[in-house]
């Protein structure tokens, strides 16, 4: 290499080199700099990434977002009594024994695209929802007929009685989007709606806007100026939802402030939360409990009494002290504490050693001598704590447990395959779609032709007519039709179909120079930004 | 020689189409041996019974293995790598931005890992059982033993949670990516803010980019000094250098020049395979950094027994391999003349 060429490369590297320091210096420094409009900007870490955008099919997570984008034409809100509280219909009533609805809209309100709201809106919104018949499109299967009555006024006609109430402030698939919709679409050169609102578009009439869709990293959302609830100085510009998958990471967020609010941090850490100044530690109940589903197809748990035992051998205490660090409660019968449904009083299971043993011998088994397989979900640290405590306390009744952790996938189609050979005990969460007790009574204790949710097999033509009237009643009279879930929720206790180990709490940390948040259970996961508001 | 080499990857890019087809076939019966059930993924968390059943027929899972194995070849050769079931969007733009994130960030990685790798492997074989070589030594066996994940976590426990100079993670900033908002042309943010000349977004993300290729490079680090000082240590010892320095050479045109060419090219082969290997085995460092790589996406992937994105995956990491070797193959008769292609 001659010399002329060596310097050459030399003052190359210098020159980069110099590039690099300057121009991170230059980031820096402006990074640092406070701007005179920098807009107001809260950021909330959530664990799991969102999937699809279409308000009408979508069914997963990205209910934190579409909560911000799109309201329904009712709120479902437990801290307030009744708890069904206007959204887009001001009112509205049932008669013909709840088989005919009728909804009183909001005046004034305007889509994001600038299309006015009105009854038009809402006839073609559900329509569409059912139409494509994706996602939760199913809550709206009593619906035969939806009506334009005027501008504001829409009234659906059912084919059998429903609480319409409750479908129409479900979480998923009863959000409200602009008609405008498919002009919108094809204006933008996709071949319809669905492929717009998965590229990133949104039309509802909610609050925020949606301006950027990284639905695996970053979601970013601007306020809606002329949102009918109008807006107040000390409200947040730009709502930012962020992709954490990492829980300590998030603690460290909420910590040093670069997220506002954090929806989960190691349990172990939150006493050392609440302890600090700059956060503030919400609790509240989340309509979401573990089950652990006995195979009754299968011996020895097609035997209640076995079934019962091994229910009267689980520390719930224990459990719920040492797994959840006392975020949760032991469940009292399938419907989680905090929920319209759940009762108190009725029966549980109690750790009790000595009766799980007398109940073995009454069955036949005094010794145990069972080889058993559980499942649960791998990477849930939850199910996993829960789950070795059930192992070794089992062992006590001289039952072996072999606890085994799968992909939901994988434990899924074990369950689905034949019975005789699928897993003793199916460990996994609940949480309702519609805001009934009849979610979790449908799906986890109704017979079902092919097998779904109800994992342990447990079919009762008893129990299905009892869920089933109460359904039937529960939008023309709640009283007998909550009475009739009571009754249902008592027979499979009784028969103890599943295990029921816990409910579990929810946790939200919020820095403490926001004020305004509030949790509401109905909607799993997600941070009503409109409500938040900075101080100082 | 320049024939030669034609010829040579024109042999190995044959022996490379090989190789990625295994891959891809024994990926493919793997990932659809293992029992599963995709279409319930692709429809959501509480589906009925008709809609699973709707999934399977869209997604063509009720097809035989083999008619799927068909048809997911004939579209791979007209590059589609179809759609991913978990995250419902196509396979090649997920990756593509998943790979460029892993790249910008392993790059970093290794350029701290080589340079200040072969300063202190050559310093240390220079200094052979003295002070600076135990210094060197001992930071060696730290960066090849310690996990990357628990450096990355005291990274950010003393940079940005004490000192506050670095930030948690995040390739960029929220408040700069929506002041400077950065335009994507390739990918690489370094590269597309200098582009744009977004220096704001340059230095935010370079910023951003440092606490993450450290935790990184902490292996390859180690991994080039070990190699580089063993075998600085035997070439110092040949006869040559001897002369070298008896004809007075300078000692640092012995080290760098003669003496590092000789012991540079194993290294090299260690390091073009770590390279291909960090590819998907940055996932715990992408995780902690809240990285949006390629590691992120396979191992989610996996876990989702999201089979395209699984096989687009392999199909990726497989060609980078083949690609890196080559680059190593070439590397090295570059150096060594009596390697011959």
């Amino acid at each position: 290499m001659s010399e002329v060429k060596r310097n050459l490369w030399k003052l190359v590297a210098v020159v980069i080199i110099v590039i690099v320091v300057a121009a991170g210096a230059l980031g820096y420094y402006y990074q640092t700099l406070q701007k005179p409009h920098v807009p107001k900007i809260v950021t909330s870490a959530v664990i799991s990434e969102m999937i699809t955008a279409d308000p009408s099919t979508e069914f997963s997570n990205s209910i934190m977002m579409l909560s911000n984008l799109y309201e329904p034409l009712i709120w479902y809100d437990p801290s307030q009594s009744p708890s069904f509280v206007p959204a887009l219909a001001t009112s509205w009533e049932s008669s013909d024994n709840s088989q005919t609805w009728t909804f009183h809209l909001r005046q004034g309100v305007k889509f994001h695209d600038g299309t006015p709201f009105d009854a038009t809106a809402v006839k073609y919104s559900i329509e569409r929802t059912i139409a494509l018949g994706q996602g939760a499109a199913f809550i709206w299967s009593p619906v035969s007929k939806i009506n334009v009555l005027d501008t504001y006024t829409v009234q659906f006609i059912l084919t059998s009685p429903t609480p319409l109430d409750v479908i129409a402030s479900a979480s998923y698939a009863a959000w409200i989007m602009s008609p405008n919709i498919e002009n919108l679409a094809k204006a933008a050169g996709f071949t319809d709606a669905s492929a717009w609102f998965n590229a990133g578009h949104d039309a509802g009439t909610g609050p925020y806007m949606l301006t950027k869709w990284d639905p695996q990293n970053e979601i970013v959302m601007d306020k809606f100026p002329d949102y009918w609830g109008g807006w107040k100085d000390d409200q947040f510009d730009k709502a930012i939802i962020k992709v954490v998958r990492d829980e300590t990471v998030q603690e460290q967020m909420i910590k040093s402030g670069e997220a506002q609010v954090v929806q989960q941090v190691p349990f172990a850490d939150i006493p050392s939360l609440q302890g600090d100044a700059n956060v503030k530690v919400y609790t509240s109940p989340q309509y979401q409990n573990l089950l652990g589903f006995f195979n009754n197809k299968k011996f020895p748990f097609n035997n209640t009494l076995v079934r019962q035992a091994v229910s009267y051998a689980i520390p719930y205490d224990q459990i719920v002290t040492g797994v959840l660090h006392g975020f949760g409660t032991q469940s009292i019968g399938p419907i989680p504490y905090g929920m319209p449904g759940h009762f108190d009083d009725l029966p549980k299971y109690t750790y009790d050693l000595n009766k799980a043993k007398q109940l073995l011998t009454q069955a036949g088994y005094p010794n145990g001598g069972f080889k058993l397989l559980l499942t649960y979900m791998t990477g849930d640290t939850r199910e996993e704590g829960t789950v070795e405590m059930i192992k070794s306390s089992l062992k006590d009744l001289n039952i072996d447990l072999d606890i085994r952790a799968m992909t939901w996938t994988e434990q899924w189609s074990l369950a689905q395959g034949d019975p005789s050979k699928a897993q003793d005990i199916f460990v996994m969460y609940w949480w309702p779609t519609l805001l009934s007790p009849y979610d979790f009574m449908l799906n986890l204790f109704h017979s079902e032709s092919s097998v779904i949710f109800n994992l342990g097999y447990y079919y009762h033509p008893d129990v299905d007519s009892v869920i089933d009237q109460g359904y039937a009643l529960e939008g023309s009279d709640k009283t007998q039709a909550f009475a009739l879930y009571k009754q249902a929720q008592k027979m499979v206790i009784d028969d103890a179909a599943v295990l029921f180990l816990w409910d579990l709490q929810d946790i939200h940390i919020v820095r403490s120079n926001i004020s305004g948040f509030s949790y509401n259970p109905a909607y799993t996961t997600v941070v009503f930004f409109y409500l938040l508001h900075s101080i100082g | 020689m320049a024939r030669g080499i034609g010829q040579y990857v024109l042999r190995r890019a044959a022996h490379a189409f090989v190789v990625v087809l295994g891959v891809i076939l024994i990926t493919f019966i793997v990932s659809h041996v293992i029992p599963g059930n995709p279409a319930a993924l692709w429809v959501g968390a509480h589906p009925t019974a008709q809609q699973i059943q709707r999934a399977t027929e869209e997604l063509g899972l009720n097809k035989p293995i083999y008619v799927q194995f068909y048809i997911y070849l004939t579209n791979l050769l007209r590059g589609d790598l179809g759609v991913s079931i978990r995250t419902h969007d196509t396979v090649l733009s997920d990756v593509a931005t998943g790979l460029t994130a892993t790249l910008e960030l392993i790059i970093s990685a290794f350029v701290i890992a080589v340079v200040a790798g072969i300063l202190v492997g050559v310093y240390s074989a220079s200094h052979r059982d003295h002070v600076p070589d135990h210094a060197g030594r001992l930071a060696a066996i730290f960066g090849v033993s310690m996990p990357p994940f628990w450096l990355a976590m005291i990274l950010q426990i003393i940079f940005s949670q004490t000192l506050h100079v670095f930030p948690l993670g995040s390739r960029m900033s929220i408040q700069v990516s929506i002041m400077y908002p950065l335009k994507t042309i390739t990918g690489f943010n370094l590269i597309d803010s200098m582009l744009t000349l977004n220096f704001v977004a340059f230095g935010d993300s370079f910023w951003h980019l440092v606490l993450p290729s450290l935790a990184l490079a902490a292996y390859p680090f180690g991994l080039t000094v070990r190699m580089i000082r063993t075998m600085m240590i035997e070439v110092l010892q040949e006869n040559y250098t001897r002369s070298g320095l008896a004809w007075g050479l300078p000692s640092r045109l012995i080290l760098f020049k003669y003496a590092l060419k000789n012991a540079i090219s194993s290294t090299v082969i260690a390091l073009g395979m770590s390279f291909a290997y960090t590819l998907t085995g940055a996932f715990l460092d992408e995780l902690i950094f809240v990285w949006p790589g390629l590691g992120t996406y396979t191992a989610l992937s996996i876990l989702a027994l999201d089979y395209p994105a699984i096989m687009g995956s392999v199909i990726v990491v497989a060609i980078f391999y083949v690609i890196i070797n080559l680059l190593v193959d070439i590397f090295q008769a570059f150096l060594d003349p009596r390697v011959t292609l």
